[in-house]
């Protein structure tokens, strides 16, 4: 479900998170999922913890490791908790990372591929990233290597934080993958996994 | 053949990078560049001073360095048209960031990085990159040449890219053995032949511009003496 290709290693994933489920109520809780369309006036009706759709296990663990980062921050917005704008980060990261690349018919995928890391090295240069390695091994914020893995750009934030990008095709299905383990090799780091042409 | 300074500054020397330009005008630039950021810091802005000391005088206004981010950076004169950019940043300096700046002020940028591999089980990786950026658009960004060795977590590297220059030894590139494809004398004919003497002390001369550049992200830095940075590295102290 989540990279479009069918799934690897196959696992069942919620789409709403039991922690959400939980925290809002009991999760075998019934719920309307809309109308059949082939037996009119029925409707689809099960408990919230039923709806799980299959899912790659790379992209359900790349899944979790971003649920992990953001239920802290889910559970302080609901409670009126106070959240800085860093603490906070992690989630517009997230939402940040669906970007897709929406370019002119390309050459092949290789260059449409380089097009869109060299636009994207420039605009992060231009902010103010810092630090740059392109297909090297991890390096954290620190300059320590964490991995021998080579994301596919790396760079540092004027807030210094370390960023990742992923460049991968929708049927390629690896960015997931990648993605996790960038993530374990820095916790601390905020991948974007940017699906190109 | 001797780093700069005997490599005693490492790893501050160990990576520099040349700009074509004014060493003051260049600062300017820089400090107007780093407060147009929307990470700068409304309470304390950007400082230009300038220092009229020796280069070891001067390189010790960086001090102490800082990670992740860098807050100061000198743009020290020379006896031509090339002002030396260092910064404070630990481990390594980045003088890729003069991609931007040779786009930006429209000239040509230079990045040196030159280690001595200290062995396999050493902390200190070897290297020898010689990178060359111009004001216009090229196959990679504005990257006109790349020829690079180094040793990337263990496992020796050699890259080239753009377009080649009169002065290399291109023939070079072909050696069986990597390590022989690249090194730091190489570098630093290439560099000769760009009019860039950068592990010549006496080619620092004039007025160095420390840019101070303090943002609010910066109070997580985490500060560290050339001392420490060495010791890191498994180098001696270096200078008193």
């Amino acid at each position: 479900m989540f990279c479009g290709s069918p799934p690897a290693a196959k696992t069942k994933e919620h789409i709403l998170p039991m922690w959400l489920l939980r925290r809002t109520g009991d999760p075998s809780r019934r719920a309307n999922f809309g109308r059949k369309m082939s037996e009119p006036g029925e409707s689809w009706e099960f408990s919230f913890d039923a709806f799980q759709f299959p899912a790659c296990r790379a992209c359900n663990e790349y899944g979790a490791n971003l649920e992990e980062r953001t239920a802290p921050i889910v559970a302080k917005l609901l409670s009126d908790g106070e959240l800085s704008a860093r603490a906070a980060e992690p989630v517009v990261r997230i939402w940040g990372s669906g970007a897709v690349s929406g370019t002119a018919e390309p050459k092949s995928r290789s260059a449409t591929r380089n097009a869109q890391c060299q636009a994207d090295i420039a605009a992060s240069q231009a902010q103010g990233c810092t630090d740059f390695r392109v297909n090297q091994q991890q390096v954290d914020a620190n300059g320590v290597r964490v991995g021998t893995n080579r994301p596919d750009v790396q760079s540092t934030d004027p807030n210094g934080t370390r960023q990742y990008q992923e460049y991968d095709t929708r049927s390629s299905g690896r960015g997931p993958a990648h993605g996790t383990r960038i993530g374990n090799n820095d916790p601390a780091g905020a991948t974007t996994l940017l699906i190109v042409p | 053949m001797s780093l700069l300074l005997g490599d005693s500054w490492a790893p501050v020397t160990s990576e520099v990078g040349f700009i074509e330009g004014d060493a003051s005008e260049l600062a300017a630039f820089h400090a107007r560049w780093l407060d147009g950021l929307a990470a700068a810091s409304s309470e304390r802005p950007t400082q230009v001073t300038e220092l009229s000391g020796a280069l070891e005088t001067n390189l010790a206004a960086l001090l102490p360095l800082t990670k992740p981010l860098r807050q100061r950076f000198l743009f020290q004169s020379t006896d031509s048209a090339w002002t030396a950019y260092f910064d404070n940043g630990t481990p390594f300096a980045d003088a890729a960031s003069l991609s931007r700046v040779a786009r930006d002020v429209g000239c040509r940028a230079v990045r040196v990085v030159a280690i001595v591999d200290s062995g396999p089980s050493a902390p200190r990786r070897g290297a020898a990159i010689w990178e060359l950026y111009g004001p216009t658009k090229t196959e990679f960004l504005n990257y006109v040449r790349t020829v690079s060795l180094a040793n990337d977590g263990g496992k020796w590297r050699f890259d080239v890219g753009g377009t080649p220059q009169p002065f290399e030894e291109t023939e070079r590139y072909q050696a069986k053995r990597m390590r022989d494809r690249f090194d730091v004398e190489m570098l630093e004919r290439y560099l000769g032949a760009l009019g860039i003497r950068a592990f010549d002390e006496s080619f620092y001369v004039g007025s160095g511009w420390l840019v101070d550049a303090y943002r609010d992200a910066m109070a997580r830095n985490v500060e560290v003496t050339l001392a420490e940075a060495r010791g890191a590295l498994g180098l001696d102290t270096g200078p008193a």
